[in-house]
Formats: C-alpha cells, structure tokens, sequence
C-alpha cells in the first residue's frame, strides 16, 4: 500500500492537489473539465469488499468542489454542508465517475449537487453547500 | 465498516508509528482505508466512548485546514464504532450521512468526538455526533446507517 505508479486514463489529467487530495489519490479530471474519477484501490476499501463511504464521500466533495471553483472563476470557497446519500456499491477496481451542477449561486453562498457512479450505473447522490470566501 | 460478517481483520498500520495522546490508546482498525488515514485513538469515560484524531499533513488541503473528506471519513468510522459496539459487532452500512463544518482544524489538532446513538432498531440506526477541537465544535454529523443483526 506505497507509492505505486498509475498510468492515466486517455486524455484525462490529474487533479493536483497537495494533503488530502494528493494522499488518497490519484483522482483524475476528464478532458472535458467537468467529471471527474477514481479508480478504486486497495486503500480505498472498507472491510467488506466496497469502497469506504469516507472515501466517496470525499470524492463527492472534489466533484462539487471542483464545479464550485469553476463557477466562482476561481475565487475561493469552503464547503460548509454536505449530504451524501449510498444508492449503490462500488468495488475493488471500479471507475467511479461523477460531475456536479450547480443548483443556485448567490453573493455568498453556492448551492451544488453531484452523481458519482460506476459505468453509468448511479452509486452516490450528493449535495452540498459552498461559502464564498469574503463574499458580503 | 463491514458489510461482511466474517471478514474482518484487525489492520496494522505500522508504518505510521502515532503515538496516542495522554489518556487514549489506539483503536483497533478493520477497514483499509481508515488505517490510511490513521490511527484513530478511543478512551472510555463516563460510560461513553470518545474517538479522536490528530490532524497531520495527510487531513488537510493546500491551505492547511482540515479536508472536509478526512473528516467525513472520521466521522463515518466514529459512527461504524458506535453502531458496532451496540450490535455485538453486527455487518452495518452507511445509507445516507450529512456534516456541517462550522471551522477548520489545523496541523497538530486533536479532534474528538462522542458519538451519540439516537435511536437504534433491529435494522436501522440513526446516529450523530459533534467533532470538537480543544472544547469547540468544528463539525457537527448525522447519518442513518443500516444494520443485519448477527442475532
């Protein structure tokens, strides 16, 4: 469970990212900017036999994160509530994919909601809130 | 935690020798990716089970504070804790889970939690907790978990 070289999927590129998100990795962005995906590893795992929902659940948090970034032009936001509901199993070696929408943006806060799943098939529903940094 | 109910094993993490902090030891670890981002610590007091973990360079983003994932994924194992500890260790999993961060932990914080079992029956839990970095709340969870009792 060290440092094992993953090839990235074809025209997908990798999220950089320092702590978490760099640690728990590689999570990668798809060529169209919006989706992005993990291939799960033995790290990932729970104890029997499917992802961890801490896991998802922060990869659900890096969808709508990322959506919330783009939608701000990169001004800065946390999150501030999330909501993540299991629908579906993900397994060992499973490309679990999602992109977010954001639902209503004001001043100061953004609303947004994610889908994560594995080829095609739902496995995460999501929503969250995001606090735009110094936004009055 | 697991969905299986022979199948777990006790993880060891050695490659991250953590010491417990002053009154709390070690608990034991069953899912690959919470010995990841171990250890967790556990102490009894009052009758209660606290959990709690020390934020390192592996819990935070590029800020410096507190991943809204580490904490989602601590307060998931906290919950697993308490649901396995009601159940004689019966397979449970998490059907939904929702978690406020009210502010940010830093590098070096311990962040502790109790979990509270609100309401437990033959094949549901609903579970919260409050996540307290030195006696203020930081995160507050609450999630609805399902159980198959092993009896």
């Amino acid at each position: 469970m060290t440092a094992e070289r993953v090839a990235a999927p074809p025209g997908y590129t990798v999220l950089e990212g320092a702590g978490f998100n760099a640690y728990v990795g590689p999570v990668w962005r798809a060529p169209d900017g919006k989706s992005f995906l993990l291939e799960v590893r033995d790290i990932h795992m729970n104890g029997g036999g499917a992802i961890h929902g801490g896991m998802a659940m922060a990869l659900a948090g890096i969808v709508m994160g990322g959506a919330v970034r783009d939608a701000l032009d990169g001004a800065a936001a946390a999150a501030v509530s999330m909501t993540a509901d299991f629908i579906g199993p993900v397994k060992l070696g499973d490309r679990l994919e999602g992109r977010a929408s954001i639902t209503r943006r004001t001043r100061t806060i953004v609303f947004v909601s994610c889908e994560l799943g594995v080829n095609g098939k739902p496995a995460l529903t999501a929503s969250g809130i995001w606090k735009v940094a110094g936004g009055q | 935690m697991t969905s299986e109910s022979e199948a777990y094993t006790v993880l060891q993490v050695p490659a991250r020798n953590i010491a417990a902090p002053k009154g709390w030891r070690r608990a034991d670890q069953y899912d690959p990716f919470e010995a990841w981002l171990g250890p967790y610590f556990e102490r009894a007091e009052g009758g209660a089970l606290d959990y709690a973990f020390l934020v390192d360079n592996r819990h935070v983003d590029e800020t410096g504070s507190t991943h809204d994932g580490a904490l989602m994924t601590f307060a998931d194992a906290c919950f697993g804790y308490a649901i396995w500890s009601a159940t004689n260790r019966s397979p449970c999993v998490t059907v939904s889970q929702q978690s406020s961060f009210l502010a940010p932990a830093r590098i070096g914080d311990l962040v502790v939690c109790r979990p509270q079992l609100v309401r437990i029956t033959r094949d549901m839990a609903f579970v919260r907790g409050d996540f307290m970095v030195r006696g203020d709340t930081m995160c507050s969870v609450s999630a609805v978990w399902r159980i198959w009792r092993r009896n």
